[in-house]
């Protein structure tokens, strides 16, 4: 999927650490992710793999003096935002990028009507529109009746929060829609209405999309291509049906095993044996080698290269080099 | 919002009837002769000791007692201050504005020193102001308030007289006009400043710590990635939020002003309910010690009353439900 | 829960922590063993009244001719015992009936939660003077007064970590494991519950020992007893002539208010549940 103009967003073997009290975690370690024009990808990973850190750093929104780019580049369509200030990035988010982020009880100002808050949201990117009337206007574009614009967080439910904060973000006119997590705290039912709600928004507004989830259906449904993550690395990356059913990475097909909760032979459920990645090191070999079925002695001592083939699918993993596809 | 309210407002009720019984309690089960409390030590006309005692039926059994005294109370008849030859109410009524114009200027620049200290703090935590301010605040809220009053004496009324040190208006004070509120103004400066430094210190500790603790919120982030300027999601996200618990701290203050006046008084020799409280301890004046215990009292539940009011104006979450203890 | 060992190295982090704490274990054991240094009575007459500091009399004598210096060594027990059992009386009054309010809920939760709101809305201060003058001087009925009014404090704080703890998933754990409603309360709720709890008993103690200074500093303490208030009550007096009756009681109230307040601060940081997000 070639585009003569640059990705909205792009970044490149980024390198992301959070620093407490001299206690070091390596969030990020050589991530790197494309986003398009007109692209739905998708970001796969269990929790700790460094998907959210991604979907912040995307946006400058690392927590300050604690969490910092070691290395690497992000641009937002063609510029480099790696150094960009806090200023810089004030101006900058928004237009390009907005984000979408999950248990939205926390995510809203609670002493802020729902309407206030999307206003607000409008006059910082539309100064000269009228906020009340594109308020409302977003209220609709999201399912939601305008009376909500009344009402506060708390007296919504988790369904409406949600769409609120779709509102909030869609009032930037952004580019790019980053959505974290956007169904992880809702029920069901309501997790499909978020998602036809977002597939719909993305065609009449031709938006972007970058989906962060640990919800391999989700992926399937939504997303043109997908990028997955372990232990702070992208580990495999291409097209949806590539990954999920031509798996190049272990890790990918113990996840996809996993995920479809079917019985083996021996009438266990699938998983994925070890313990979850340590990130108080930095990774000089595969991150994935204490927990791989497929380990072999090279990959405990060096990082497997990036390999891939013509249709955008890669792979970091040592079996590759087998001459395997 | 209004059934909040109405809760509220009955529990103050009974907390004021609460008040009224340990206020009765003290007079009248302590060790000694209620008579003595009621009276005070000073020498007083046998017929009115028997006028009190048939008053406030102490010959009659608690409950009755309870009733003559609750009845009295309503009257406004609080007791009779021999020493000062008044009623107690009147008494505390004409003492009280000299109180109200020491403690509430210097309460309205406490908390709004303290909110800006905190915002200053808060925004660079952890780095050299924010310890610099801490510190003050912290030695504000140590320092005996009558050493600091001995000490600001010393400095500024001896050694460089440069204001009063005592009273709230000189003796030869001009009558009317600007010059009276200028005499007041210097005499308000030094215990003034000694209840500012206090106040603010604990209104600083409170909004430092909320607005921390707001900061690290998940709506600030959402916030930010709108592309809110930093001092737009300061104003208008962080501190909404974080000056709410420092509404219920400012409040509460203005409702100890009572107490917290006592010592600055009595060493400034101010003129309101703090020194006249004192000057009824040593003169054993009883009525007036009880009288001022109630108005304390009382005024802190008004005070809570309707800082709980405030409250609810300010938080949208508290008006659904009433909680368990506010 | 937090090994031991992370609160030592934490206190050990914050400098002002450790020099607080130094301070308060100085002052412990001046307690202890001043009087060992400055054997006899401290109210006895020692030398001739209203002695610069200097000399014999490191911090001179006061208008009745008594070492400051000495009663300013006997002046920390008064101090430290007046501190200490309020805050710790008040602290272990406050935390059961908190837990209780916060464990049990419902129509026990919102009265426990009226009562204590009742006590806290007596001006302590006012009613401490109020008994002192009525009965009499003596310091357990201090030390009685603030407990009782202090008490509030600490239940509403215990009150809200016993709410958050009882939240957290493990506790269900351990109550599906069969164990007892009371034994989940106090072994496995209230040790996380205390961090707070201590920080503000700590800053308790602060309180206490300025109230009690404010009382002798009013004349209503008895006069057996060696208070740095009282002290400062004839500095008063002599403010303009003997410098050092103000200057050095103030000093040394002032130093160990502040230390406690230092060290309940580094406490409530160390201690707070919410600390150390990334």
């Amino acid at each position: 999927m070639s585009d003569s103009a640059d990705p909205i967003l792009e970044m490149q073997a980024l390198c992301v650490t959070y620093d407490t009290h001299g206690r070091v975690v390596h969030a990020l370690q050589d991530a790197s992710v494309t986003v398009s024009a007109g692209e739905a990808v998708g970001i796969a990973g269990e929790s700790g793999s460094g998907k959210s850190t991604l979907a912040r750093a995307a946006l400058g929104l690392l927590p300050e003096r604690v969490g910092r780019i070691t290395a690497g580049r992000v641009s937002i369509a063609g510029v480099d935002v790696t150094r960009y200030t806090p200023r810089q990035w004030e101006r900058l988010r928004g237009r390009p990028l907005a984000i979408v982020f999950q248990d939205p009880l926390s995510f809203l100002n609670p002493v802020m009507r729902v309407g206030a808050q999307i206003g607000e949201s409008v006059r910082r990117h539309d100064p000269h529109a009228d906020a009340h009337a594109r308020c409302v206007e977003l209220l609709e574009l999201v399912k939601l009746d305008a009376s909500v614009a009344r009402r506060y967080p708390h007296e919504l439910s988790g369904g409406m929060r949600q769409r609120v904060m779709l509102a909030i973000a869609l009032g930037c006119r952004p580019r790019l829609l980053i959505a974290d997590e956007p169904t992880t705290a809702l029920d069901a039912t309501t997790q499909t209405e978020i998602l036809a709600l977002l597939r719909s928004l993305r065609e009449s507004l031709d938006m972007s999309l970058l989906v962060i989830s640990h919800d391999l259906g989700l992926l399937r449904w939504n997303c043109d291509r997908v990028y997955v993550m372990y232990a702070g690395h992208t580990v495999e990356h291409g097209r949806t049906e590539d990954v999920l059913q031509r798996s190049a990475h272990p890790y990918t097909r113990g996840l996809v095993e996993a995920s479809r909760m079917r019985r083996r032979a021996d009438g266990r459920f699938a998983t994925i044996g070890g313990d979850v990645p340590d990130l108080h090191e930095r990774y000089r070999c595969c991150p994935f080698f204490s927990r791989c079925t497929q380990v072999m002695d090279v990959c405990r001592q060096q990082i497997p290269p990036a390999r891939g083939n013509r249709d955008g699918h890669g792979a970091r993993c040592w079996l590759l080099e087998d001459g395997r596809e | 919002m209004a059934r909040y309210l109405r809760s509220r407002l009955l529990w103050a009720c009974v907390m004021v009837v609460g008040i009224v019984i340990v206020g009765f309690l003290i007079t009248h089960i302590l060790p000694g002769d209620p008579v003595d409390v009621l009276v005070g030590d000073f020498p007083a006309p046998p017929d009115y000791v028997t006028q009190v005692r048939h008053e406030f039926g102490l010959d009659q059994p608690l409950s009755t007692q309870l009733g003559l005294y609750v009845a009295n109370l309503a009257r406004g008849n609080l007791g009779f201050s021999f020493l000062n030859r008044q009623p107690v109410l009147e008494l505390i009524l004409q003492r009280a504005g000299a109180t109200l114009l020491l403690m509430v200027p210097a309460l309205i620049l406490a908390s709004v020193l303290g909110v800006m200290i905190a915002v200053r703090a808060a925004r660079h935590a952890g780095r050299g102001v924010d310890s610099v301010l801490t510190g003050i605040s912290l030695v504000g809220y140590s320092v005996p308030v009558f050493w600091l009053a001995q000490i600001l004496i010393v400095v500024f009324a001896v050694k460089l007289a440069w204001l009063p040190a005592q009273g709230m208006f000189s003796i030869r004070t001009p009558g009317t006009g600007l010059g009276v509120v200028a005499d007041y103004a210097k005499h308000w400066v030094l215990p003034g400043a000694c209840i500012t430094v206090y106040y603010l210190a604990v209104v600083a500790r409170v909004a430092r710590s909320s607005m921390l603790e707001m900061l690290h919120q998940d709506f600030v982030l959402t916030a930010r990635a709108k592309g809110l300027s930093e001092r737009a999601v300061l104003w208008r996200h962080v501190l909404r939020n974080s000056l709410i618990p420092v509404i219920t701290v400012i409040g509460y203050n203005f409702g100890y002003s009572l107490t917290g006046a006592i010592l600055t008084e009595t060493v400034f020799a101010w003129p309101g309910l703090g020194s006249l409280f004192i000057t009824s301890i040593s003169n054993r004046d009883y009525p007036v010690l009880a009288g001022i215990f109630l108005l304390a009292a009382v005024a802190v539940v008004i005070a809570n009353l309707i800082t709980d009011l405030l409250y609810a104006a300010a938080d949208p979450r508290v008006r659904v439900a009433a909680p368990a203890a506010a | 829960m937090r090994p031991r060992r992370g609160i030592v190295q934490g206190l050990l982090r914050n400098g002002a922590g450790v020099a607080s704490a130094l301070f308060i274990v100085f002052l412990v054991l001046v307690a202890l063993f001043g009087p060992v240094i400055y054997s006899g009575d401290p109210l006895a007459i020692s030398d001739s009244p209203m002695l610069h500091p200097g000399g014999s009399h490191l911090l001179g004598t006061d208008d009745l001719g008594r070492d400051v210096l000495a009663e300013l060594v006997y002046g920390v027990r008064v101090s430290l015992f007046v501190g200490c059992v309020a805050a710790f009386a008040a602290t272990v009054m406050g935390t059961l009936v908190g837990a209780i309010a916060g464990y049990a809920g419902g129509w026990v939760d919102t009265t426990i939660m009226r009562i204590a709101e009742f006590f806290q809305v007596m001006p302590t201060f006012i009613l401490a003077v109020v008994i002192v003058a009525l009965l009499g001087p003596g310091l357990l009925r201090v030390v009685a007064v603030i407990a009782l009014l202090s008490w509030p404090q600490t239940a509403r704080i215990a009150r809200g970590e016993v709410l958050r703890v009882s939240q957290l998933d493990f506790v269900n754990g351990v109550r599906c494991l069969g164990v007892p409603e009371w034994r989940i309360l106090f072994r496995e709720i209230m040790p996380n519950a205390i961090g707070p709890v201590l920080a503000l008993g700590t800053l308790i103690v602060g309180y206490a020992i300025l109230l009690e200074a404010s009382l002798s500093f009013l004349g209503l303490s008895s006069p057996d007893v060696v208070s740095w208030g009282r002290i400062l009550s004839v500095g008063q007096r002599f403010l303009f002539s003997a410098w050092w009756l103000s200057v050095f009681p103030g000093l040394a109230i002032f130093a160990t208010v502040l230390a406690f307040n230092l060290l309940g601060d580094a406490l409530g940081d160390l201690l707070n549940p919410r600390r150390a997000r990334t």
